[in-house]
């Protein structure tokens, strides 16, 4: 298996990507999900598929890890997975260890991701086996949670996440119907019978309507840490500090491994809960936001452990964990490889190759990032003015390239002007993403667990798995309002 | 920093929006009517599919599912709407002199960038890839304050680039046009 990923072939486009991916999570205002989106259309020129999966695995590592670069230098968090990194390792680079803060940083992303594949490759196969007694009824239940789930995360307002889920959900009804064959939304154009595609809806989301952000929110970039020193940055002697703080890498790590696999929270908000945890454990918890070492360590250990984490879900259910992740289970589907419980059995060869591919992306991610660091200097001085039209230049080929249709071009641009009035609406867009890939696999096991039960919908309530996700449902859209009144119980007291 | 606590600001924080700010708006009626418009049109649209009744055999039919989703849909721009304007009626008018001074001329620019993007993804299957991303291309690093030279030289390297990616690498054709180029 690991012969098969060091050919030539195999090897050198995955260390592209992931320079692509250093170079996009390092440019603020571009994010680790545009890098993704950008580069699935690329990977499907690849002769071989595991070159084309290790293309998107890498990126989505490694553009995680290179938006902490800006974070610390700039106090511009490359992604938004690196905006708790800005708080100490912005800070000890103005005390001139940026240079430190960031081999730290690249250690605890190899590190922390490590953890978080090592998690998924153990517990995905034990989830797999309890996912084959799953019906008609569970996965309807577990696609709503997974949407409900992205939905109470969301921009701290429920109701627009929902209604953004929704409107995912909508768009996914265009085409043919599954069940029926009929044709829903298509007006009689033949490219909208197999429905938006789903990469073009994809690139315009996340690349266009951040380019209109980016251009938004100003061009120009503060460089004022660049001054910082290169003293004393070796590996070793960051390795030395990672190592002092080992408990901290295993505990962020299972802390993000666990969030990222909850279907819709993703890499920012487990760097943020790591961050709060190490903050109220660790003896140097006052000095937090101060510049000190465990403040780096715990979101950056965290935001990749979440990556791998995020697959575990994917994997086993089909249901993506984030948005980063809805766009590789989009282009896996694409590969013909539909994820699933019985993906285990049936295909353990793909499983154990995308497994390979993730651990050997986190020993990539090394010497990548390294040189990532070493260039950042270099990067910067690219003018974004032109990093954000190559960007859309790059969205116009790639919407292009997937099936040769400049009609897939019309709705790469079109849901660019979407994305960015829902966003500057405040509307969350992972739910729409996750509604988009979700919806099919809702309708689907609602209206064949109906036709099963001849019309009753008793058994979508009544089954102890769908009765358990009901109620952990119930309990994750009531616990804000529990936890404000019990608050305010104790305000009154 | 009082307590020896990390102040967390939500400039820290841009793409993040776990923590709002107590100050966020958590209604538009602006968004409000555009829910309710594609919930309309999600409906009146539905007509023409063609299939009798709304479902059969316990199936609730094609229709059934954009239905509900569209009544969704409906509901929270209602409440959208509902809301934004009971709010509006009790906050006062967010000062001039509060706003960033740029953000009129930045809208200005993203207004001019996106119409030359829109204008670029028309022209290219007539002007072909090469010749609508040339002349697009120079003008919309030419909108984002790049000099004609350093544009247009920009713009042949990405072509350059691109034809190397994906025409020789990939074999895949990009748009000709009437000029009928192959790259």
């Amino acid at each position: 298996m690991l012969s098969d990923l060091l050919q030539f072939h195999v090897l050198v486009p995955w260390l592209i990507a992931m320079f692509f991916g250093v170079f996009v999570g390092a440019t603020p205002g571009l994010t680790a999900t545009m890098a993704v989106a950008l580069i699935v259309p690329v990977s499907f020129y690849m002769p071989d598929p595991n070159s084309g999966l290790a293309m998107i695995i890498g990126v989505s590592f490694t553009a995680i890890f290179a938006g902490d670069i800006p974070a610390t230098y700039l106090r511009i968090p490359g992604t938004p997975a690196s905006a708790a990194a800005t708080l100490d390792g912005y800070q000890l680079a103005r005390q001139g260890k940026g240079g430190l803060a960031l081999r730290i940083d690249l250690i605890c992303s190899c590190l922390g991701g490590l953890i978080g594949v090592f998690l998924l490759i153990t517990i995905a196969p034990q989830l797999a086996r309890f996912g084959l007694k799953f019906s008609n009824f569970e996965y309807f239940w577990l696609a709503i949670f997974g949407l409900s789930m992205s939905a109470v995360v969301s921009a701290g307002n429920t109701r627009r996440g929902l209604l953004s889920a929704s409107l995912g959900m909508l768009l996914a009804t265009v085409g043919l119907d599954i069940i029926s064959g009929t044709q829903r939304y298509t007006f009689g154009n033949a490219e909208l019978m197999s429905g938006l595609g789903f990469i073009p809806v994809m690139i315009g989301i996340f690349g266009v309507s951040e380019v209109i952000r980016s251009v938004m929110g100003g061009l120009k970039s503060d460089d004022e840490t660049m001054r910082s020193s290169n003293a004393d940055n070796s590996l070793l002697a960051a390795w030395g500090l990672v190592w002092k703080h080992k408990l901290t890498v295993l505990r962020s790590s299972i802390i993000g491994t666990i969030i990222g696999a909850l279907p819709g929270a993703g890499a920012d908000i487990a760097a943020w809960a790591a961050y709060g945890v190490e903050q109220r454990t660790s003896k140097q918890g006052k000095d937090f936001g101060k510049g000190v070492i465990p403040g780096v360590i715990a979101p950056t250990s965290a935001n990749n452990a979440a990556v791998g984490g995020a697959w575990i879900p994917a994997l086993v259910f089909g249901i993506p964990g984030d948005a980063v992740t809805a766009i590789v289970l989009g282009a896996l589907m694409m590969y013909e490889i539909k994820p699933g419980p019985l993906i285990f059995q049936q295909n353990p060869g793909q499983i154990n190759a995308i497994f390979a591919i993730a651990v050997v992306t986190q020993l990539l991610l090394l010497p990548c990032g390294y040189l990532g660091l070493r260039t950042f200097g270099w990067m910067l001085k690219l003018p974004r003015s032109i990093i954000l039209i190559a960007v859309l230049i790059f969205s116009v080929v790639g919407s292009f390239s997937l099936r040769n249709s400049i009609f897939d071009v019309y709705v790469m641009a079109a849901f660019g002007l979407v994305g960015y009035f829902l966003e500057a609406k405040r509307m969350p867009l992972a739910p729409l993403i996750l509604g988009l890939i979700l919806g099919p696999m809702v309708e689907e096991n609602f209206r064949t667990g109906l036709i099963k039960t001849e019309g009753s919908l008793l058994p979508f309530f009544t089954r102890p798995i769908c009765a358990a996700l009901v109620l952990l449902m119930a309990g994750a859209f009531s616990s804000p309002y529990l936890l404000r009144m019990i608050r305010n119980r104790k305000v009154d007291r | 920093m009082p307590n020896g606590k990390p102040s967390l600001k939500r400039q820290d924080m841009p793409n993040n929006d776990l923590i709002p700010s107590k100050k966020q708006k958590t209604s538009d009626p602006a968004l409000g009517v555009v829910l309710i418009a594609i919930a309309t049109g999600g409906t009146l649209l539905l007509d023409s599919v063609k299939v009798m009744g709304l479902g059969n055999n316990f199936d609730p039919g094609p229709k059934a599912f954009p239905l509900g989703l569209c009544a969704i849909l409906a509901c929270g721009g209602l409440i959208e709407i509902w809301q934004g304007l009971r709010s509006t009626k009790s906050e006062t008018k967010e000062p001039s002199a509060l706003r960033h001074p740029d953000e009129a001329p930045r809208s200005k620019t993203v207004l001019i960038l996106l119409a030359c993007f829109l204008v670029y993804v028309a022209l290219l299957p007539w002007l072909g890839f090469s010749v609508a991303t040339m002349i697009m291309g120079t003008g919309m690093m030419m909108v984002l304050g790049n000099s004609w030279k350093r544009a247009a030289l920009v713009s042949i390297a990405l072509i350059a680039l691109i034809y190397l990616l994906f025409v020789l690498f990939f074999h895949v054709p990009l748009p000709g046009g009437v000029f009928n180029l192959k790259f």
